[in-house]
């Protein structure tokens, strides 16, 4: 199931505590940052409207929230051993690093770098798919050359019905 | 009323032709199935239409989100029933009755069950909609600059607190939410804050690309990550609903919808919690509590009209308050702003038709729904087993290039992105992304108020406090703050049960 979040229980006190750092650095740095904001003495405005006075109130909340977090999962003894998150399923993390640089690959090296939208569309759709289906394929006993034309049906239909409604329905410029 | 039911007419009628039935039937359907595809949500549904729909006439346009919205709620019941998996948060609850019923080989009952409380729900809180938008208009008139400060807040706050989970960390993704909307120009002197000489950010962070991101890119990674098996259905039976079921627990119904509404209007709580209010409220009142769980139909009946009678509900503060009511309704908020028209508490003296307008909007999505519900039950099934893997690539191509779409710039693309990578790390790490969005949705009226009501008291801060609405507002909010860390619990402790003796 998709989750909102992680369900209560599920991030170990560790990482609630280095999560909790985390926010503590970035509201001190928001809050910081505000405080040295130009306050525009120079146009005379109202003290109450200066640029750095809201973002600055919420750094200095995330800082204090930060710290709650930060107390309480030390409370919960994020640095005893009993505090450390479970050691994750084997090739789990690699797994979700391809996926991520895959996507990433796509959204920012293959869109908009030249090559025309619909080749590295058609491309990416069909490299993920082959890439990421064929453990499925495999198990369901089909051919690496099925997989393929599998994949590259998907990467063609994909391209070509995108390409095609957003240029020529929705008029849009593609990347 | 007359008056309303006259206007409700006129905007019905406006919708009566063939591009706008065309329309619903195909958002419904788009909606439908993005909510039975565990691993999309609603939000990301409406999102990613939202950026599709850009070129459409603005009535059109939030039909289609509309249709969207409804369409997804009801799709997610789909999957609750047939996996046990909830195709969206919403369908949570149907998952313990409905799953249950499947396994008695009473699938096609249940999805009709869902069906008939879905409409149901949709109906009733259509009529609160209809009821309450011009009533809550009229009172929101009375807000001021403190009043507008203390409701941002307030969303913020209790979105997190009440979404379930861990609120303070939901509280730490609200407020995070809201310094981002800071970044960029300030409302009042265009000073440039956070943006590190980057021109595109002194423009601000985009609201449709980070929902995009936070709920498109990162649902993508989250529902690779899970990596679901696959799908096994066993044979259905009929999908038409019983009115049987309909009569005997129409006070189920009823009572489910007005819980579902009101925990609607309230700012960022979603359509789980509405599900599971009604869930709860129904077993505590029914007569058979030990069915609950082992295939209620009552209990089934009372998610699904819980989580569906929300969707309206969610919209009032939006129409009224340019508050949402969920996160689906911020994207919705954000595509109405988009498209022009400008939802808040001058809604109902500048453009009180289009109100009804919205409630035609829904109409239109239940019979939408209903027809589906009916219709297209092995069609889903075939949905359903259409693996992962495939619909990811064709899911972030279109966040990409509907977001590109939005402005023609490759700067939404990355601002999507970054989102997106935020959003699965924040996940991770157990933090809820509806009080993030909503912080970004809400920053802007956070800080234009709260700088106007200090310069217009000339830096007191009492009047934040001490106005009437401001107070009450106020006032529950340390409440509920005070109850969420135990405070008061631990000031004012239960007297202990004292165990009878047989």
């Amino acid at each position: 199931m998709s989750m909102e979040a992680a369900p209560p229980g599920a991030v170990s006190p560790r990482a609630d505590f280095w999560s909790a750092l985390a926010w503590i650095v970035f509201g001190g740095a928001v809050a910081v940052g505000s405080w040295r904001m130009d306050r525009l003495a120079n146009l005379h405005i109202n003290p109450y409207e200066v640029p750095g006075l809201v973002p600055g109130l919420l750094g200095a909340t995330i800082f204090g929230l930060g710290c709650l977090l930060a107390a309480r999962a030390l409370r919960q003894g994020a640095l005893l051993p009993a505090g450390a998150p479970a050691p994750a399923e084997p090739g789990a993390r690699r797994y979700i690093a391809l996926v991520l640089g895959a996507m990433l690959f796509y959204a920012l090296v293959l869109v908009g770098r030249g090559l025309p939208f619909w080749l590295a569309t058609g491309a990416f759709v069909t490299a993920f798919i082959y890439g990421f289906d064929r453990p499925r394929q495999a198990a369901l006993g089909r051919s690496a050359a099925g997989s393929a034309v599998l994949a590259a049906v998907c990467g063609v239909t994909t391209s070509a019905v995108v390409t095609l409604v957003f240029q020529h329905v929705f008029y849009v410029r593609l990347p | 009323m007359f008056q309303g039911l006259v206007a409700f007419g006129h905007s019905l009628a406006g919708f009566m032709t063939p591009a706008s039935i065309g329309l619903v039937l195909a958002a419904t359907l788009v909606g439908v199935v993005i909510g039975a595809l565990p691993g999309l949500t609603a939000t990301m549904g409406v999102a990613l239409m939202t950026t599709l729909t850009l070129k459409l006439p603005s009535s059109q346009a939030l039909l289609v989100l509309i249709c969207t919205y409804v369409g997804a709620i009801y799709g997610g019941s789909r999957s609750a029933i047939l996996l046990n998996i909830p195709g969206t948060p919403a369908s949570a609850a149907s998952c313990l009755d409905g799953y249950a019923l499947a396994r008695q080989g009473l699938a096609g009952r249940a999805m009709g069950i869902a069906t008939s409380g879905s409409v149901l729900g949709t109906l009733i809180g259509m009529f609160f909609l209809a009821l309450f938008t011009p009533l809550l208009g009229d009172l929101a008139l009375k807000f001021g600059a403190y009043e507008f400060f203390w409701l941002a807040v307030f969303g913020v706050v209790i979105s997190a607190t009440l979404t379930g989970g861990d609120a303070l960390k939901g509280w730490i993704a609200g407020f995070a939410g809201l310094f981002i909307a800071t970044i960029g120009q300030d409302g009042i002197h265009a000073y440039e804050r956070f943006n590190f000489g980057n021109r595109d950010l002194a423009g601000g962070i985009s609201l449709v690309p980070a929902l995009v991101g936070a709920f498109g890119f990162a649902e993508i990674l989250v529902a690779m990550q899970e990596r679901r098996p696959p799908v096994q259905v066993n044979a259905l039976d009929s999908v038409i609903p019983k009115l049987r079921d309909v009569f005997r627990y129409w006070r189920t119904i009823i009572r489910s919808g007005v819980i579902g509404t009101f925990v609607g209007i309230v700012p960022g709580v979603g359509e789980d919690v509405a599900a599971w209010s009604s869930y709860a409220a129904a077993k505590r009142a029914s007569a058979e509590k030990e069915l609950f769980g082992k295939g209620s139909v009552e209990g089934l009946m009372a998610a699904e009209t819980g989580d569906n009678a929300c969707v309206p509900g969610a919209i009032i503060p939006v129409l009224t308050l340019q508050i949402p009511g969920s996160a689906p309704a911020a994207v919705l908020m954000a595509a109405m702003l988009i498209h022009g028209v400008k939802p808040g508490p001058m809604i109902m003296i500048e453009s009180p038709q289009f109100v009804y307008d919205i409630v035609a909007m829904m109409m239109l999505a239940t019979i939408g729904i209903l027809i589906y519900g009916l219709t297209l039950t092995r069609f889903l099934v075939q949905v359903l087993r259409v693996p992962t893997t495939i619909i990811v690539p064709i899911i972030l191509v279109l966040c990409t290039v509907g977001t590109y779409a939005l402005a023609s710039r490759l700067f939404d693309v990355w601002v999507m992105v970054a989102f997106g990578v935020l959003g699965f790390v924040l996940r991770r790490f157990g933090y809820p992304m509806a009080p993030l969005v909503l912080g970004i949705v809400l920053g802007d009226l956070l800080e234009k108020n709260f700088r106007r009501g200090l310069v217009l008291s000339d830096g007191d801060l009492s009047p934040f406090f001490t106005r009437p609405i401001s107070g009450v507002l106020c006032a529950t909010l340390v409440v509920v703050v005070l109850l969420r860390l135990g405070v008061l619990r631990r000031l004012f402790p239960r007297r202990p049960v004292l165990e009878q003796t047989p």
